[in-house]
């Protein structure tokens, strides 16, 4: 964690743990939208768990109401990822057992498949819209700076001084 | 899913390790409330929930780990692998009502097609016994082609598959569990943290 110290407050660990989770997360950000790469999905919504737990860890560092808010957009990234992973995960399941089964048993594994496949076409139109939206608002600004705000972390430090603990 | 608990007496303005131990103390307790439930295969709900508190504890531990002496890595493996299995479990425990689901719509669909298929062959028609034999068999024919190309049997094969791995996966789980509990794992891991 960049910057962590042993004996740093609370309130300083709540700047760059939660920052350096947020920053983790949008990292995987393009490669989700992209589409290509299901592992990107993957990583993102696991980053965004990360921050939740994260956020949950460290609320005492932040007034209720504001917290409340920031927590629940997370939330919402989480969730909508989710709907795709877990269709993800389910066309991978299938598509890893399908020759483990007999001829006859194929024709309904893959057309179960293809249904979870149409699903999730649909999926990533939810995912785009997300984050059409959280650019629409400047979310991601927004974040940093109430981070910063409650917990004195300038953001830009995190990349500045990377193995400080 | 359950939420988590609220944490009470924390002070941001102090240092990481005493609040640190403040929530895992209760991050702990969440995780060992499902213990009366979870030597059950049928509470699906417990066994999720603990799945989450074992995932919140986990991430708590890797956050907070830099305040502590102690080398914590080993506990944190043990409640990945933990969480892993759980979560293996809810996986299934997904998967087969949906197979079931399935079933269900495919059953309907089977019959709209067969009643379909009737009316086509003529067979709902009032008409003399030689031709209604003859639209039978064709009936019968195309029911047999239908059949061939069937989706049923491979679900119904696959809800079987997924039904045995999450037994299989259940008693992992309790063999893991109550080694845990053998070796006084919590006592340990609260040993480590100072709690």
């Amino acid at each position: 964690m960049p910057g962590l110290r042993r004996d740093a407050t609370f309130r300083d660990a709540a700047g760059r743990v939660v920052l350096t989770r947020w920053r983790e997360m949008m990292s995987y950000r393009d490669g989700t939208l992209a589409g290509d790469d299901i592992e990107e999905l993957h990583a993102m919504r696991v980053s965004s768990r990360r921050l939740r737990a994260a956020m949950d860890a460290f609320a005492g560092a932040f007034p209720a109401k504001t917290f409340r808010r920031h927590l629940r957009v997370v939330k919402e990234i989480t969730d909508t990822l989710g709907a795709a992973r877990d269709l993800d995960v389910a066309v991978d399941g299938l598509d890893a057992v399908l020759g483990e089964f007999a001829d006859h048993e194929r024709p309904g594994i893959e057309a179960l498949a293809a249904e979870y496949r149409a699903q999730r076409t649909g999926e990533a139109t939810h995912i785009a819209a997300l984050f059409t939206r959280l650019d629409e608002e400047r979310f991601a600004v927004r974040f940093e700076r109430w981070v910063k705000r409650h917990t004195g972390v300038e953001p830009d430090e995190l990349t500045t001084n990377p193995a400080g603990e | 899913m359950a939420k988590p608990r609220a944490i009470t007496g924390l002070d941001p303005d102090r240092r990481l390790r005493p609040n640190a131990r403040r929530i895992l103390t209760v991050r702990i307790d969440e995780v060992w409330a499902f213990a009366p439930y979870v030597t059950h295969p049928g509470h699906v709900r417990e066994l999720h929930d603990m799945r989450i508190a074992c995932k919140r504890l986990r991430y708590l531990l890797e956050i907070f780990e830099i305040a502590f002496p102690a080398d914590l890595g080993p506990f944190i493996d043990q409640i990945k692998d933990l969480q892993d299995l759980l979560g293996e479990i809810h996986d299934r425990d997904v998967q087969v009502p949906m197979l079931h689901d399935h079933l269900e719509r495919l059953a309907e669909r089977d019959a709209a097609a067969a009643r379909e298929l009737m009316r086509q062959t003529g067979l709902t028609r009032r008409v003399g016994l030689a031709r209604r034999e003859a639209a039978f068999e064709r009936f019968r024919a195309q029911l047999d082609d239908a059949g061939t190309l069937s989706e049923r049997p491979g679900i119904e094969a696959l809800l079987a598959r997924r039904t045995q791995e999450r037994d299989e996966l259940y008693d992992r789980f309790l063999v893991e569990w109550r080694r845990l509990t053998t070796e006084r794992f919590r006592r340990d891991l609260e040993r480590a943290l100072g709690i």
